[in-house]
């Protein structure tokens, strides 16, 4: 069995935490996020027969009056940038956390989460953007913590592209 | 030899010329040679000049040699071989500036040193006011005092037995945790319910650490040494790539650190390059399972109300103790004084003092030889005899009964007589021999408390007097010599009147004995007369022989007067030929035989 790090990381509001909380396992409750900054998850996958452990860093969202604390990233073997489909500037703020990140963990593999897929309706990320970031290489997924769609693969997305050697 | 040749310097022009005449010719090979070889080598050889220039100038050498150096020593960093070969130089460097100067050197290390010797006094003394605290707290209780028996009988110092007893705590939960990515390597729990969430709780309190590491801005690598809410605390000592954090409820003794502190060491001994490079496999740190299950130290502490409960049995005890201490106490005051009571009432026996001395009850009086033993009182009174010491005088006790005892234990009656005292005078009553009533009429009187001897029967010389008289001493017919077979008469007669002169000797009175001699009715006056003299002489003469001063015998002849019958027969003839015995006693006043 492989135990691995991962952050979530994302503007305030997101939905990072809902994207999560139906899938991991936690004994900790979300006050610790307002408080320390960090709240400590547990996710379970099965890639190709091997069962990997993600311990996940939920970590406080970025707003105007708190800073992410980078130091959480230490040691992760990735990250999940979540953005909100409906708010172009969550995606803006993703882009600055990954540079951020990227300085911390160079090495970390990461997959780019929009989140609210359900509101289609109300979406401000033109889809044409996201591709320009595919294209790039990066893994880009749309999901909705509400029905739940895609939120299994992004863990398991960003699980295989740790651990390929 | 090729290199010979162009070692030497020739002009390049030579060589083409040598092609002209034969001996220009060989002349202008030669130069054309030289030409070629100047031209196909010249560049090499000023370039081998130059380096050759540069190899014999030391300085430039040094110039180049310390323009790389640095270079060289970072890519060779991680090598141990550059670690080791350089670390003589730099052991006597560093010496070598001590010896020269401690000051750059001190200066240097300030910044380190600073914090670490801080940190351990911090230490030292936050344990030291923990025990100190605990010894106060500890000091005067009933526990405290068995603990400085424990020190004693042991030999220990007693701060070392009260935190020996006092640390109560548990390792509850031991966390081996990478350093970096909080990842949990290998995790042990005192109970086996706890272990599913270990791998997020360890990477909390990386976050934890991380979290208090930026909010506070500690340097350096460490920055939490542990945490405390209530009664749980978290311990957690730092590797270079690992952490272990304990878990403990209760108050974690100071050397629990030291015990962490050498677990940590031993696992980056034992794991050190899997620590380094871990990636996300924990298996390998199941060997490091029984450093931290030797982690999992524990110490109980005796439960408060069991020990509430012992001081009430304590007290309880005490005072049945006191209690009955002080039951006995009074009941054996209330039998020493009963005891008392019962001496003073005791006749011949007399309390001067009583008292207590040395746990003992102790008195001293007089007792008369005759009184019962004070011991024998003893018993009634229920009282230890090994506790009661007792000093008596001897005196003579002028009660009555002690006047008859003693007179009984010195004149011994014989059976059948008894004493009585009656104011001053011991008197006999019964029948006594005279032997005994002349003794005791002697010595009484030297009896404490005896005045004089009475005899509440006949009188001694009363008796003798009429045994004397009683005797008749006979003749034959017409002869005043004395029969052989009456002398025994005689005797008897002397020996009695032996005795009445010693009970006459008691009180120095004296008595007259008249011998008189008669005869029978035969014969005329004037032959009898005579007759009867001349016996009674007889008699005196050998009663003479024996009779003490006090006696005075008179010899009379009485003839036919006074006989013992008037028949005229033979038979009551003889009894009238004898000799008979009047005693006349003086009249004396003190002589007991002299009242009736």
């Amino acid at each position: 069995m492989i135990q691995k790090k991962i952050c979530l990381l994302g503007g305030f509001g997101v939905g990072k935490t809902s994207l999560v909380s139906r899938y991991v396992h936690s004994i900790f409750s979300d006050k610790y996020l307002t408080t320390v900054g960090v709240k400590i998850d547990k996710k379970s996958v099965t890639l190709d027969g091997t069962d990997v452990d993600l311990v996940i860093w939920d970590i406080y969202g970025q707003d105007d009056y708190q800073k992410v604390r980078m130091s959480y990233l230490r040691g992760a073997s990735g990250y999940l940038l979540v953005a909100d489909g409906t708010r172009r500037s969550t995606l803006d703020t993703a882009l600055a956390l990954h540079d951020s990140a990227q300085a911390t963990v160079p090495n970390a593999s990461f997959t780019l989460v929009i989140n609210k897929a359900d509101l289609a309706d109300q979406w401000e990320i033109e889809d044409s953007l996201l591709f320009v970031l595919v294209q790039r290489g990066w893994r880009v997924l749309k999901t909705s913590a509400k029905t739940g769609s895609d939120v299994e693969d992004a863990f398991v997305t960003l699980a295989r592209a740790m651990t390929q050697p | 030899m090729a290199e010979t040749s162009l070692g030497r310097d020739e002009a390049p022009g030579q060589g083409v010329r040598a092609q002209e005449t034969p001996a220009a010719a060989g002349k202008a090979d030669e130069e054309a040679f030289n030409e070629l070889r100047s031209l196909l080598v010249g560049p090499e050889r000023r370039e081998l000049r130059a380096l050759e220039a540069h190899v014999n100038d030391a300085a430039l050498r040094t110039r180049e040699v310390g323009r790389i150096l640095p270079e060289a020593l970072s890519v060779r960093a991680h090598d141990p071989q550059l670690a080791s070969a350089l670390a003589p130089s730099v052991e006597s460097a560093i010496t070598a500036s001590v010896q020269r100067d401690p000051h750059p050197l001190a200066d240097a290390l300030f910044p380190v040193m600073g914090p670490a010797i801080r940190r351990a006094i911090e230490h030292m003394f936050a344990s030291m006011m923990e025990s100190f605290s605990r010894t106060v707290e500890q000091s005067v209780s009933w526990r405290a005092l068995r603990w400085r028996l424990t020190a004693w009988r042991t030999g220990r110092p007693f701060a070392e037995i009260v935190l020996l007893n006092t640390l109560e705590y548990r390792v509850e939960q031991v966390f081996l945790i990478h350093a970096e990515t909080g990842l949990l390597l290998q995790h042990v729990s005192a109970s086996s319910g706890q272990a599913q969430d270990a791998d997020q709780i360890s990477a909390m309190l990386t976050a934890i650490r991380d979290f208090v590491h930026d909010s506070f801005n500690v340097s350096g690598r460490e920055g939490l040494d542990g945490f405390r809410v209530g009664n749980l605390s978290v311990t957690v000592e730092h590797g270079p790539y690992a952490i272990l954090a304990g878990v403990v409820r209760g108050t974690p003794p100071p050397d629990l650190r030291m015990t962490f502190r050498r677990a940590i060491e031993s696992i980056h001994l034992l794991l050190g390059p899997e620590l380094k490079d871990f990636q996300g496999d924990a298996a390998p740190f199941e060997r490091a399972r029984a450093t931290l299950e030797a982690c999992l130290a524990k110490k109980l502490r005796e439960r408060p109300s069991t020990s509430y409960r012992r001081w009430l049995a304590v007290a309880a005890l005490i005072l049945v103790a006191l209690g009955a201490w002080s039951f006995t106490i009074v009941r054996e005051r209330q039998r020493w004084s009963a005891y008392l009571d019962r001496l003073a009432a005791e006749p011949g026996i007399v309390v001067i003092s009583s008292g207590r001395r040395a746990g003992k009850f102790v008195v001293t009086g007089l007792k008369d030889p005759h009184a019962d033993d004070p011991a024998a009182l003893i018993g009634p009174s229920r009282l230890n005899p090994a506790k009661i010491e007792a000093h008596w005088q001897p005196y003579d006790a002028i009660e009555p009964p002690f006047i008859v005892r003693r007179a009984s234990a010195l004149l011994r009656p014989p059976p059948g007589v008894t004493l009585e005292y009656r104011e001053g005078a011991l008197r006999a009553s019964g029948p006594a021999p005279e032997r005994w009533l002349i003794d005791s009429e002697r010595i009484a009187p030297a009896i404490a408390g005896v005045n004089r001897f009475e005899y509440a029967g006949v009188p001694a010389r009363e008796q003798l007097k009429r045994r004397v008289e009683s005797v008749a001493i006979l003749f034959a017919k017409g002869r005043s010599e004395l029969m052989p077979e009456q002398l025994t008469r005689v005797t008897g007669a002397a020996a009695l009147i032996a005795q009445l002169s010693e009970a006459l000797a008691v009180n120095g009175s004296t008595a007259r004995i008249e011998v008189r001699g008669h005869t029978d009715s035969d014969g005329s006056e004037l032959e009898n007369g005579p007759l009867s003299q001349a016996r009674a002489d007889a008699v005196v003469r050998v009663l003479s022989a024996t009779v003490s001063d006090s006696i005075t015998l008179v010899a009379r002849g009485l003839g036919v007067e006074e006989p013992v019958t008037t028949g005229t027969s033979e038979a009551e003839k003889v009894l009238n030929r004898r000799v008979s015995l009047r005693v006349l006693l003086t009249p004396d006043q003190t002589s007991p035989g002299s009242r009736p």
